[in-house]
């Protein structure tokens, strides 16, 4: 015990003199949530849109004006059809109406099914919300749809929550797994197996102070995109500092886990970027949905802490849940299977 | 003959193999008490592999070994607090002052309060680093930062010193002040083992060990290897491994 704390306070040096460690932990993390904050959105806003109409109509003109005053749309004025289509390929509009000569006339009975809207394609995912965004304004009589939750749909009440998930990820794989293969790479580690230390001590007093780091980054963050950005938070704080030190757990695992098996700072830096943090952004949830992932692919979502912690996040957040009975028993099970590992590694190195 | 309470190490059949290589290949070697022992041989023949083991933090191949009366397998532990050890790379950090070194240090050999102050105190002078405690080590010189190294495994008198090559680097006046301080040390009565491939170093132990390919092939103070200096040990030892 008393071994575990002149560890720790060794650790607390090293990080206090060390400004490389110290950005990572408290710059780069509220760096990261103004970015995302500020900067990505998913919700579509002014877009630059051509019209070319040759019905010259009031009705027409009715429905130009009401397109332009709409937050949606952006409308720039082409003379013909051709110097819209160049418009489209030159990028400078994404999408583009025609209005026929006679639509005013057969409206009556066609409805807007005479406009034609060229929407471009390239950007998949921007071209599906343009569509939607087009068919909301044109097709009055929808469903009367409301959301729960998230009433407002902002995209960054659900990207922030889901921000802390990754952001506790990184601190806590990239900072234990720097900060112990450092030292195997100097050759402490080798010094300190030599003294009666055990080597679970090391690496207990090594993760410790890390994981605190990123814990009190969780609250942070929170409250810094709760003053900021306004992000709703319907649940307990009492539950969010419960669920995090439950995803610490397979968190820090991972790091000793790696830590374990990489002998130098380069190699576990990368192989934590690619096995834990590119499959944490790209395959937890965070940004794509997990169920839209082809069943094969599903499988390795579970196996990354981040997309149950996503779960929890965003339920304490946006809906003001407090018990996630699955995603504890993923957690922890986790942590275990990581744990296991880890201490494989570490035996096989004695051997 | 010396009975096995003379030796502060003997080992018996020692091999250690990395796959197909035999780092070390039935090593038969004894150490006395309260001598300096040089460990010689060129890279590669086995010298840092056998100080690990001997360390207790790897295991043989097969073959045993007893460091200070321990079993290097089953009595590792009780064994490290015997032994100080100081690496090739001197394993201090370089981002903690003279102090937090050896603060470290004796709070992980489960030293503390007014005895982990004292001991402290005694390091420091004993470094010859007295009003340079809380200098960030990283900013000594490479002598002081050999000699901090040297007293941070001093810290909780270990019987025995094990030295892997911890002059390299190291200018030669610097280098004559540490080896004065080893011989200080052994005549205080510790045993020491400082494996380096230097030969004027090695004039200076009281035996000497020569290493080539895993295997022992030459033991005997400075005086019997060199044939009563009818040879310089340089001689000796492009005899051996031409012979080897």
């Amino acid at each position: 015990m008393r071994n575990l704390l002149t560890i720790i306070w060794k650790e607390t040096i090293h990080l206090k003199r060390d400004e490389r460690s110290l950005i990572i932990a408290f710059v780069l993390p509220l760096f990261m949530t103004i970015l995302y904050g500020y900067a990505i959105s998913f919700d579509l806003k002014k877009i630059p849109t051509g019209v070319v109409s040759f019905d010259k109509s009031i009705y027409v003109g009715e429905i130009l004006f009401s397109l332009s005053a709409s937050d949606y749309f952006r409308t720039i004025n082409f003379e013909s059809t051709r110097e819209m289509y160049k418009a489209l390929e030159a990028g400078k509009i994404k999408c583009g109406f025609v209005f026929p000569y006679d639509f005013s006339k057969s409206k009556s009975i066609k409805g807007f099914s005479e406009v034609q809207v060229l929407i471009d394609g390239s950007d998949a995912n921007l071209a599906k919300k343009i569509q939607q965004t087009v068919q909301k304004f044109f097709i009055k009589s929808e469903p009367n749809v409301r959301f729960l939750y998230n009433s407002e749909l902002q995209s960054r009440n659900f990207v922030i929550p889901g921000l802390i998930v990754i952001l506790m990820t990184m601190l806590g794989v990239i900072l234990t797994t720097r900060s112990i293969v450092g030292e195997k790479e100097r050759g402490n580690f080798e010094m300190l197996s030599t003294t009666p230390v055990r080597s679970h001590i090391i690496i207990l007093g090594k993760i410790i102070p890390y994981g605190t780091i990123a814990f009190i980054n969780v609250f942070i963050i929170s409250g810094f995109s709760f003053i900021v950005f306004k992000i709703p938070f319907e649940g307990s704080l009492l539950c969010l500092s419960f669920y995090s030190l439950l995803f610490l757990f397979p968190t820090l695992a991972l790091g000793a886990m790696i830590s374990s098996y990489a002998t130098t700072e380069l190699t576990a830096l990368t192989t934590s970027f690619i096995s834990t943090m590119l499959p944490s952004i790209i395959l937890s949830g965070f940004i794509f949905p997990v169920e839209n992932m082809p069943k094969w692919l599903q499988p390795i979502s579970f196996l990354i802490p981040a997309t149950h912690f996503l779960k929890i996040v965003r339920g304490i957040f946006l809906k003001g849940t407090s018990f996630f009975p699955h995603e504890s028993l993923s957690l922890i099970a986790l942590g275990t299977f990581y744990i296991l590992i880890a201490i494989k590694g570490a035996k096989k190195k004695i051997k | 003959m010396p009975s096995s309470n003379d030796f502060i190490v003997q080992t018996f059949d020692l091999s250690r193999h990395f796959g197909k290589i035999k780092a070390v290949d039935n090593l038969n070697l004894s150490v006395k008490k309260g001598e300096i022992f040089g460990f010689l041989g060129p890279n590669g023949a086995g010298k840092t592999t056998t100080i690990r083991m001997l360390c207790g933090i790897l295991q043989p191949t097969s073959g045993m070994a007893k460091v200070c009366g321990f079993d290097i397998v089953k009595e590792a532990e009780p064994l490290k607090s015997q032994i100080g050890y100081v690496s090739q790379r001197f394993s201090l950090y370089q981002d903690l002052t003279v102090y937090e070194n050896l603060y470290f240090y004796t709070h992980i050999y489960n030293i503390s309060g007014q005895k982990a102050k004292d001991r402290i105190k005694e390091m420091v002078e004993l470094a010859g680093l007295v009003g340079r405690e809380n200098t960030i080590s990283y900013y000594l010189s490479g002598g002081l930062k050999q000699r901090l190294a040297l007293v941070c495994a001093l810290v909780h008198e270990p019987k025995l010193l094990i030295l892997d090559e911890p002059t390299v680097g190291v200018d030669p006046i610097t280098r004559k002040e540490f080896w004065d301080t080893l011989r200080r040390l052994a005549n205080e009565g510790k045993s020491l083992i400082v494996s380096t491939h230097l030969l004027d170093e090695a004039y200076k132990c009281d035996s000497l060990g020569f290493m080539h390919l895993g295997k022992l092939v030459a033991y005997g103070t400075p005086q019997e290897l060199t044939k009563n200096g009818k040879e310089s040990l340089e001689e000796t030892f492009v005899r051996l491994v031409k012979n080897a």
